[in-house]
Order: structure tokens, then sequence, then C-alpha cells
């Protein structure tokens, strides 16, 4: 079959860095796509590329077989092209129905669309209020009703609960049923093995190859990374007493949270978006102060204190929000120096060859590094350079291709003197890392589990 | 057309914004003068003492923008802080007692908008700019009434500033520029210009936002303060305020220079020194019989290039 889309030889190129070298890849009617990298391979670019946000400085794009230069989003959009991504287009403070209007689409034709794709379109409810699979939900049937022929969708299970993933998944293979061609970013091995049809494995800009059903995990897996990496399951040998402990913690959301953790732990708090993780780091962490409960380290009742009192007693917190932790108009060296006193510049480039952070000088502003190393960046701060007694971490892997995702657990596991809080999503990874899972929902602590633990159950708790 | 966010900021765009903004200045003398002979005249007549003084007080003054605007927050109001400085200098006995009082002055003037945006979060950018005009009244009831001169009888004017010799003058805004580059090697210098990114990093990074807030406002005032103080001891006679002239404008030059300088403190001087030679070429075409606002409009000529050159250093234009 003739692909729908097919883009020969795209090169892009950034100040100091080829983000594209030479990138082959095409799209048939009615397959799903999968696009499979690290961070840093290029599949936004790519994304970027297709939707006209930036001009290719090599290679082609056909539609349909007709070359086409692709000059803006608004150009995209008009050739049938959608992007779906972790970014939605729609106004909190408008009901669904009012966004849709927005758009200039005609709601009878999304409930139809809706209905199609199996999926409730809930008109009265704003869209402030909505989960972000609904969200996403809201936009693939905007994108549809468009008559989008071609969806790109990147990254688009990066905020999704494990059971809104499931779903997503299902409404991909359905995009692909009703004919669409689908372009399924992920850095996520499984989501694209269970997604697509043809999977393209890019790295460091350049295209790997393509392979075909049926996939082999470790072939994808050695095709990312060249065989790099290496999963390590590494729990802690001996777990001590207890060094960090909250009681009855309150805040907005979270209520009567009791967490403790032990020297040598690595504790996770898991539990589907939304449900209070973010302000229970907060509380955790001092950032935030509580509306009750206490907050004891090493036996000493710090509760209410300032976060400079955290600070001092060896507290680290890496907050969901990069934003709060990063001055992004600062340059990376000044966003170093929060934490580093003395000799920050040598330090810094130590920290930028252990940790592999891609960034042309220390004068380049933090605003202008990929948000993979932006997040390589906070942790050279917070862990490698200040080696904490405590870790709060609220997502500290979301987003991060496996490579990166083990440097933050070696790294952890290495840098930290006491212990570690860490909130997750992904109940494998929980089992698989943590030494302790609490299972927190709707702001409360619903259960909370030692090894050996048992996924099935860890993962009815979170639905409760 | 969009603005995209360069990933290394090029600090070209301001020697760009510099020339589009000479170029334009002598585009408006030409238009102005319509004669070549006369354009030349009034763009090279230059009174090198007066110039050095004008470009001593816009230097200080600008650096207030530098500290303000480097940490986001809005002061625009040195006008008014200039004119409470020069109340407080005309008050004192002697050139360092004015400095002082100036700066003790307009940190109390500034710390105003300082307390309102820290405590009920009113934007400092308005509050700074209706205390400027609240200080044109203050300072029309301190010439009518405290600090008149009964000496000068039929005539409405203040008591007379001490003098300063512009050479000490030069050397205080030396080290206010000293000043300024070492505070931001320092931690509480990092932590001002944090602010940008807003309060939540300030706090991440251990330290009180509102504190910094309430500090970076109340130095951004008295280095305003200063430069007030300063305008009205280094004139050569006149040491005075008169009902008609309260405000001098110096604190939009030092604004424009800020601004124009990349709100960087050596680059917001050599830029004073550029605004400065503005103000003659203003006076000299004042001197050839047209509107002493030209002097205004040149000035404001020069901000717009240099919030152009600030959007530019940041963002680059795509045409697409």
């Amino acid at each position: 079959m003739e692909p729908l889309l097919s883009a020969v030889g795209i090169r892009k190129v950034f100040p100091g860095v080829v983000a594209l070298d030479g990138v082959s890849f095409d799209v048939r009617r009615g397959e799903v796509h999968g696009l499979l990298g690290e961070n840093g391979a290029g599949k936004s670019t790519l994304i970027a590329i297709l939707y006209g946000v930036y001009m290719p400085d090599g290679g082609e794009i056909y539609i349909n077989g007709r070359r086409t230069l692709i000059k803006s989003p608004r150009h995209a959009a008009g050739l049938g092209i959608s992007v779906i991504s972790q970014h939605f287009a729609l106004v909190d403070t408008l009901t669904v129905e009012e966004n849709l209007k927005l758009s200039g689409i005609d709601v009878e034709t999304a409930v139809k669309i809706g209905r199609e794709l199996g999926v409730e379109i809930p008109l009265d409810k704003y869209v402030g209020e909505l989960a972000v699979g609904e969200k996403q939900r809201v936009e693939i049937v905007k994108a549809l009703a468009r008559k989008s022929e071609i969806l790109l969708m990147d990254e688009p299970t990066a905020l999704l609960s494990p059971r809104e993933v499931k779903a997503l998944l299902s409404i991909v293979r359905r995009l692909a049923e009703m004919g669409k061609a689908v372009v399924f970013v992920t850095h996520k091995i499984k989501e694209a093995v269970e997604a697509a049809d043809r999977i393209t494995v890019l790295r460091r800009g350049r295209r790997v190859n393509t392979y075909e059903r049926p996939f082999d995990e470790g072939v994808l897996l050695e095709a990312m990374f060249q065989g790099v990496v290496q999963r390590r399951v590494s729990k802690s040998s001996s777990i001590g007493d207890v060094i960090y402990r909250a009681e009855d913690l309150s805040g907005e959301r979270v209520r009567r949270a009791t967490v403790e953790v032990r020297r040598g732990e690595l504790v996770a708090v898991l539990g589907v978006a939304g449900n209070g993780q973010e302000e229970l780091m907060a509380l955790l962490s001092g950032f935030k102060k509580p509306r009750g409960g206490r907050l004891i380290i090493n036996g000493e009742d710090v509760t209410g204190r300032p976060f400079s009192e955290f600070l001092r007693r060896g507290v680290a917190y890496l907050p969901e929000d990069r934003g709060r932790a990063l001055a992004k108009e600062l340059s990376v060296l000044d966003n170093f120096k929060i934490r580093c006193i003395q000799g920050c510049m040598e330090k810094l480039a130590k920290a930028k060859e252990v940790l592999d952070i891609d960034f042309p000088s220390p004068s380049t502003r933090a605003a202008a590094l990929s948000g993979g190393n932006q997040q390589k960046l906070l942790l050279a701060r917070e862990l490698w350079l200040v080696k904490p007694y405590v870790l709060v971490a609220s997502y500290p892997t979301r987003g991060l291709d496996v490579d990166t995702a083990e440097r933050f657990y070696a790294l952890a596991k290495s840098a930290v003197k006491g212990g570690a809080v860490v909130s997750m999503e992904d109940v494998e990874e929980a089992v698989e890392r943590a030494d302790r899972i609490y299972v927190i929902s709707r702001g409360e602590i619903a259960a909370s589990f030692t090894p050996p633990f048992d996924v099935d159950e860890i993962a009815e708790a979170m639905t409760t | 057309m969009r603005l995209v966010q360069r990933q290394s900021p090029s600090p070209l765009h301001y020697v760009a914004a510099f020339l589009g903004s000479l170029a334009t200045v002598i585009l408006i003398v030409f238009a102005l003068t319509g004669d070549l002979a006369v354009t030349a005249r009034a763009l090279a007549t230059v009174d090198a003492g007066y110039l050095f003084r004008v470009f001593v007080v816009i230097g200080v003054v600008s650096l207030s923008g530098v500290v303000s605007y480097r940490a986001g927050l809005w002061n625009i109001g040195q006008e008014g802080q200039a004119i409470v400085g020069a109340l407080a200098a005309i008050s004192a006995d002697n050139a360092a007692e004015a400095v002082m009082s100036a700066a003790l002055a307009a940190a109390g003037w500034t710390l105003i908008p300082a307390a309102l945006r820290v405590a009920p979060g009113v934007n400092e950018a308005v509050t700074t700019f209706l205390m400027s005009l609240a200080a044109v009244s203050a300072a029309r009831y301190f010439v009518e009434g405290p600090l008149k001169d009964p000496a000068k009888k039929g005539f409405i004017a203040t008591v007379e500033a001490p003098y300063m010799e512009p050479a000490l003058a030069a050397v205080l805004l030396a080290g206010v520029l000293a000043g300024v580059v070492l505070l931001y090697r320092t931690r509480v210098g990092l932590t001002m210009r944090l602010l940008s990114s807003g309060e939540e990093v300030v706090r991440y990074a251990g330290k009180p936002p509102k504190l910094y807030i309430a500090a970076t406002l109340g130095l951004s005032g008295i280095l305003a303060g200063i430069g007030g103080a300063v305008e009205i001891m280094t004139r050569d006679a006149g040491r005075y305020m008169t009902l008609q002239q309260v405000s001098t404008g110096f604190g939009l030059y030092g604004i424009s220079a800020a601004w124009l300088g990349g709100l960087h403190p050596l680059g917001a001087t050599a830029a004073s020194l550029y605004i400065a030679w503005l103000y003659q070429v203003a006076v000299n075409l004042k001197v050839a019989g047209l509107p002493a606002l030209v002097a205004n409009a040149l000035v404001g000529t020069a901000m717009a290039w240099g919030l152009a050159g600030y959007v530019m250093y940041k963002y680059k234009v795509v045409w697409r």
C-alpha cells in the first residue's frame, strides 16, 4: 500500500546540535506506526517538522505521493494532519461543548464521532474538571471532526494512569481500523509493541531501523540504546531505623497521610494522577506547610518550619513541575549555583560528564535544554551535588527514557544518605524499585505494601 | 510571523538596536532642521562638562532600572524616587549627608509600593508610577512649605542643595556600578535574579521571596534617589527646586538606558553616555529654536529601540 505520508532524508540542525540526520519514515492509511527512541533521539523534532512547526534543513515530505512543503501548523491542519500531545488546546474554564464550539466544531458531529470511537464526550463538564485521559479523548475527537487523516500522537501516554493508557491504546487501534494513519511517538517499548503495526527506532537523530510485527522487545531495546542500558533491579540489602516520619499529614487535598522512611529505603507513593500525590510530596519535603499533622526527621519535630530548615537538614525535593526548581531564564551555571557554593564551574563540568547532560556551554539558558536534560540538571544539582539525607521526588522518571531513569535510580542509591520517598504511577516500576509502597487514593493513604509485592493487589488498591 | 525563543540569546542585537536608535535620531534631527549643516552642528556640538554631568546622573538611575528589571520587578517610578532623593539632598548640609539622606528617603518612599506588592499583591508597576505623581505633589508642598527659601523674595523656590564636585559624582557612579556588578556575583544577587523566574523558585532556593522583593525594590529606589540627589547637587547654579521645575525627566532617561544597555550594569552605563548625548543634542536643538520636548522624543525612540533589542536578544522572528 502506498504511504499516506512519507518523509525522506529529513535533516534538521539546531545551533550546535544535529537533531535529525537524514531520517526517512512513512505511515500508511489504516496503520499505527510507532516512533520509538530515548530522549533527544529526534522524535519530537520529526513530529514538529511533519506538523509545520519547523522547516526541515534537508529532505522531502510527500502526502499521497505528492511532494509537499508544510509551511505552518495551520497549513498542516489544512492538509489533514493533527497533533495530539501532552499539551491540550482546551480552555479549562469552559465546558467541553463550549470548547468544541470555540474550535468551530459541530457538537453533534463530535458526539457521533465519539460514539464511533467508543468514547463518551462529557459535553456539560468543565474541561478543568476532566481527567487527563478525558481531555485527550476530546482532542482526538476534535481532530477527527476536522477530518484529519493523519494523527501525530507525541508521547500521548506520558500523563496517563495505567487504566487510561490501556483505554488510549485501544482507541489508537480503533483509529487505525477507521482508516486513519497514526504516528505514535513513545519511549516506552511495551506501548509501542502493543499499539503499533510497524516501529521505527530513532537514536541520536538517526533512523536505526523499521521493524514489523512480531516485535522482539530485546531487539528494540538494543536498537534504542545500542546495548548500553541494563535494567538493574536494585533493592536495598539493609533497611535501618525510621529516619523520617509524617504523621496524619493534611493539606488541601491530602488527608491524614502517614508515611515513614527507614534508613536505606526507597519508598514509593503510587497512585493514579490527580489523587493528591503532588501535594503530598510538597508537604513531605516541607515546601508546603501542612494544615495538620506532624513531620519528624530523626526524632525531631520540624512541622511548619520554613523550607530552608528542611534544606539545612538535608531534605532534597524534586517537584513534578520543573519550573518550580529551575530558573529557566537564567543560565545552566546560575541554576547550578542555587545549591553550589564553591568551584561551581568545575563541579558543573564534572556533573555534565557523569550524568551526560547535553548543553553547549554553562551560559546556555536552562529553557534551551530539552526536558530530559533539564531533569538531569536538576538531578545533578539536588542529588549528585548536594548528596541529601532524605530525597522527596515527585514523578522523577516521568517522561524520561530508560537510560535516564536508570541514572536517576543509580544516583538515588549512591547519593542519598538516608532514604527516599518517590511518587510514581507505574505499578511495575514501583514493584521493581521500591522497598515499600504506599498507595494514595483521593488524598488518603489507602494501603501500604512491603515485599513480596502482589501487582494485582496494588493495582486494585490504586483504583478503589 | 511569530517570535521563537532563541536557544542562546544574541547580544549582537543590542548593537543593532543602538545603531537603529542612532539612525532614527539622525533622521529625526534632519527632519526637524531640514538642513545638513544645522543637523551636523546639532549632533556634533558637545559641552563636555554638561554631558558628563548628565551621564553620571542617568548612569546611576539606569542602574536602578537594571536592579529592578533583572529581578522581573517593574519599578517605573524612578522619576518620583529621584524627586524624593533631590528633596532629601536639599535638606542636607553637605554632599555626603545628602547622599545618605537621599538613599534613606527614597528607600522609605519605595517601600510603600514594595509593601503593597508583598502583602496584598498589588502590581508594583501601577504603584511606583502613581507614587511618581504623588512625589510631584509632595515636592511642591516642600517647595512652598518646609524647604522654602525665605531669602528668595517673590520667587518660590527651595533652599539650595549642597554642591557636589563632578569628579566626586563620577566616583559615586563608579562605586554604584562596581557595587551592582559585585552584587550579581554574590548569592544575594543570584537570588534577586532568581526572582525573575518567579517567587516559587526563590523559595525553592531556600530564600524568603517577599523579603527579596522588598529588598530589590528598595535598592532600586535607593539608586534612583541617589541619582536625583546627584542631579541637583552637580548643577553649576540653581541647585534648588521650584514649583515649575520639580520633575527633571532623568527617571525616564535612566529606564531607557537600562533597556538599551541590555539590563547589564556595564551595558546600561555605556547606554547612559549615549542617552546623555541625546540630551545634549536636544539642548542644541532647543538653542536652535526647536521645542524643548524634543529631548523626550529622542529618548523615547531610544527606549523603543532598547526594548526592541531586548526582544530580539531573546527571540528570533520566523516569517511563516
